[in-house]
């Protein structure tokens, strides 16, 4: 068998699909060609697993070993059809909304696929690129107009998420291995997720926070975000503190306003 | 930024796992190197890449690649050596290895390596790769032997023949797993002294020492037990091939407590030492 076909068929058979033609292929001392095929496929299956554990850890110990092994599997299924393996993790949160819709015994967990969005965020924030040192001086020294001109630039690591649930109680009550259900007790909004330094930040944040960094992300500078400008700027500060504003840049053009 | 480490000074070295850094950081412990996983270190920025680079001010580092699926025959992931090369220059890596393996959709996630047949037809694509990976990265490689649980009946080539000719027409490094050679012995009958006995000692740039996991009748690969008995003493038998072989103790999952590992540490640099001894002893007595 040719190396290219040797190889599909092994792809195949630790799918899951019977490969006879490798029955005659392969071997070892004290295995079966179809248990020597299983070894393969449940260690690819518990590494693939593990590997999801890492990156969705509140998920994992929310579903509990069998069906997050379960769900591991799906999203293995998914790659073999053809979905994106890179970066691995990124369909889990999509996928987990119909696994729980399919599973009675989980449609408590409402949650869920929020959480497991947030744990993919973070997952996000960890690598993100690192933000560089904010020239203040330089935004200082501008009249009042060309400051409101400028466009704030949000931290590579920051996302923002809305959820009716209080996620972050959740996940931190997960992770301390305590019951989760009195977290629940606590309201949802907006989280503003991000790295600052090598640590990993959730935050709450109000309505107001979330509009103007929504609106930074979009690209608007501050005089286009909203009809408060002075409120705007009143944050500004604190967003530059916390680290979810990196940069001030100039407006594309460089052109100075007409009040200047 | 400490030297770059050249292969005949690099002693013993050790794979580096997040979990030890602080430790490491904190005791300085005498180890010659560490050897990062290229997977876990391919990212923007963060405490992964930071903590390399803390750890490369006062070591040096090799790279260990998974996803580099030179034996698959899937086109070259271009991304991802750019990203391997941009990684090795910032961390001004002293050497990068990956293994002769072929690897499944999404798996360098995962990290199982599927095994080649050992036929012409996989040796010359296998061969074809590394020299195009080699002129992208601008250094020569080193591929190591995986552990292997299947092999296929239609191989021509052992397991050491397939290696020494890979590494002559490819002109890359061999990166030598004690452990694996040992796992791949009780799984499918390579004597493991053959294969070792047929690489050729020139190209034995690195050696893996790790611990083996029992799975019913078979052994598995592991990286998470003790190095065991059988595979500490075909590692003296290696060294004294390959003396003075760098050797790395490889720790991937169960990671013990760091003095555990250096444990480890210790006693192949004891055994370094000896075959090197006797190596003298034996150039003394020739004279």
């Amino acid at each position: 068998m040719r190396l290219a076909d040797l190889q599909s068929a092994l792809d195949a058979a630790l799918a899951g699909k019977d490969r006879p033609d490798l029955q005659n292929l392969v071997c070892s001392l004290h295995r079966s060609p179809n248990d020597c095929i299983a070894l393969y496929r449940g260690l690819l299956r518990d590494a693939r697993a593990r590997a999801l554990r890492e990156r969705f850890p509140a998920c994992a110990a929310v579903l509990g070993s069998g069906h997050f092994q379960h769900l591991a599997d799906l999203y293995s299924e998914q790659l073999a059809a053809g979905a994106t393996a890179d970066p691995f993790g990124v369909l889990l949160p999509d996928l987990i909304d119909g696994y729980c819709t399919a599973h009675p015994d989980l449609h408590h967990l409402s949650f869920l696929s929020d959480l497991t969005t947030l744990e993919w965020n973070l997952h996000l924030a960890r690598g993100a690129r690192d933000d560089p040192a904010i020239d203040l001086q330089a935004w200082a020294s501008l009249p009042e107009s060309e400051q409101n001109r400028m466009r704030a630039i949000t931290s590579y690591s920051l996302s923002l998420q809305h959820s009716q649930w209080p996620l972050s109680e959740i996940r931190a009550a997960v992770l301390a291995q305590q019951p989760w259900q009195p977290a629940l007790a606590n309201k949802g909004g907006w989280l503003c997720v991000h790295r600052q330094l090598d640590r990993l930040c959730i935050e709450r944040i109000t309505e107001e926070q979330a509009m103007i960094l929504n609106g930074l992300r979009q690209g608007l500078n501050l005089d286009q975000i909203g009809d408060d400008l002075r409120a705007i700027r009143e944050q500004l500060p604190l967003m530059i503190a916390r680290g979810w504003v990196c940069r001030l840049q100039h407006p594309p053009d460089g052109t100075p306003s007409e009040d200047n | 930024m400490s030297d770059y480490i050249h292969w005949s000074l690099a002693g013993t070295g050790l794979s580096l796992r997040s979990c030890n850094v602080d430790e490491i950081m904190r005791d300085r412990p005498d180890v010659r190197w560490f050897e990062a996983l290229v997977d876990t270190h391919l990212v923007d920025g963060g405490e992964a890449l930071h903590s390399l680079e803390r750890i490369r001010e006062h070591y040096p580092v090799t790279l260990h690649g998974l996803g580099f699926a030179l034996g698959s025959t899937a086109p070259l992931d271009t991304g991802y050596l750019v990203r391997i090369r941009a990684l090795a220059d910032r961390i001004d890596a002293s050497w990068i290895s990956d293994h002769i393996c072929f690897t499944s959709l999404g798996n360098c996630f995962s990290h199982e390596l599927l095994p080649l047949p050992y036929t012409e037809e996989a040796l010359e694509h296998i061969s074809s790769r590394i020299r195009q990976v080699q002129d992208f990265l601008g250094r020569r490689i080193l591929l190591e032997n995986p552990a292997r649980y299947l092999s296929y009946n239609h191989s021509t080539l052992s397991e050491g023949e397939f290696m020494a000719e890979m590494a002559r027409r490819a002109d890359c490094y061999l990166l030598l797993d004690v452990n694996n050679t040992y796992v791949t012995q009780h799984n499918l009958g390579a004597d493991a002294l053959t294969t070792i006995d047929q690489l050729p000692p020139e190209r034995v740039r690195e050696i893996h020492l790790a611990g083996f996991e029992v799975c019913d009748d078979c052994l598995l690969g592991g990286h998470n037990h003790p190095i065991r008995e059988p595979v500490w003493k075909l590692y003296e038998e290696a060294q004294k091939r390959f003396t003075g072989t760098p050797t790395l103790i490889e720790w991937e999952r169960n990671v013990p407590e760091l003095r555990e590992v250096l444990k480890e540490v210790k006693r192949a640099k004891k055994v370094m030492r000896r075959a090197q001894d006797g190596h003298r002893l034996q150039g003394v007595r020739s004279n």
